[in-house]
């Protein structure tokens, strides 16, 4: 049942009318069967945010400090590896803990805050290589009615729907079939 | 400013994305003290990235094994898989995802 939502791309008018195309990346060409030797495992095809959920609620660590953010780094000796770093967070939510910062001291920092780290530019450690290569921009919606249409009559992972407008201006409308339809 | 708490750690991690939670979890199971700061109170709900190669899966699999059990529901039989070509050459791209 996964394959039939994942192996398809469709390139269309609109996502249940016309149909430029139709892309079965699953019978291009065939991979290797090196590559199927050179493993234990294989590729798996899931969205980020599926990603997360899952590693998370696996995850056994005593001080995971959630909605929390960091503030007041004192980034003049962070990297001194003779030094312990200290840093204050506080929660986001501050009707919890009104006002109220922990003092966190330690060996390393590890900053993996993302494309935009905040840790990064505080130490002015800039990105190298091409930047901004695509703009996106999601939106997320609830549509049941269309859902259902379009997981029993069309199937397909991802919908790229042009018009006259977005024909020239190169700019599609991505529709994405969210994993939660496949579980 | 009132500071309430003072941890001590060895190594604490900014950001539980994947990199952040994956690194948690490693420096746990080898016994290396550590803390784990999200600013999002819960994981994200947006789709980004959507691609897991194989060496990622190799050291969940090695390293984080009740994860990899569910992420195995996800995987294709391997004799389904075949190059995936990349056929977005938009400049600008509106992602829509739809819920039911």
């Amino acid at each position: 049942m996964i394959l039939s939502f994942i192996r398809n791309f469709v390139y269309c008018y609109n996502v249940l009318g016309r149909e430029f195309c139709r892309i079965d990346h699953f019978h291009i060409s065939r991979t290797p069967s090196s590559f199927w030797m050179s493993s234990p495992t294989t590729i798996c095809h899931l969205p980020q945010n599926v990603f997360e959920s899952v590693i998370q609620k696996n995850l056994e660590i005593r001080d995971f400090y959630r909605g929390y953010e960091v503030s007041k780094v004192d980034f003049s000796n962070i990297l001194d590896k003779s030094s312990q770093t200290i840093f204050y967070i506080k929660p986001r939510d501050e009707s919890v803990e009104p006002n109220c910062f922990t003092e966190i001291s330690c060996k390393y920092v590890v900053a993996a805050d993302g494309a935009h780290s905040t840790i990064r530019d505080g130490l002015r450690i800039s990105l190298q290589g091409k930047s901004g290569i695509q703009t996106l921009l999601n939106i997320h919606f609830l549509c049941a009615g269309l859902s259902k249409l379009v997981r029993t009559t069309n199937p397909a992972m991802l919908y790229f729907t042009f018009n006259e407008v977005q024909m020239k201006s190169i700019a599609p409308f991505i529709f994405s079939v969210p994993l939660s339809w496949l579980c | 400013m009132l500071v309430s708490n003072h941890k001590k750690y060895d190594i604490a991690i900014i950001g539980a994305g994947p990199v952040g939670v994956f690194l948690a979890h490693l420096l746990t199971k080898y016994g290396v003290s550590n803390c784990l700061i999200e600013r999002r109170l819960s994981p994200t709900s947006h789709p980004q990235a959507h691609f897991l190669n194989a060496r990622t899966m190799e050291l969940l699999q090695s390293c984080y094994h009740k994860a990899f059990q569910e992420l195995k529901f996800f995987i294709p039989p391997s004799s389904e898989w075949r190059y995936l070509p990349s056929r977005l050459s938009a400049t600008y791209i509106i992602y829509i995802s739809f819920e039911m």
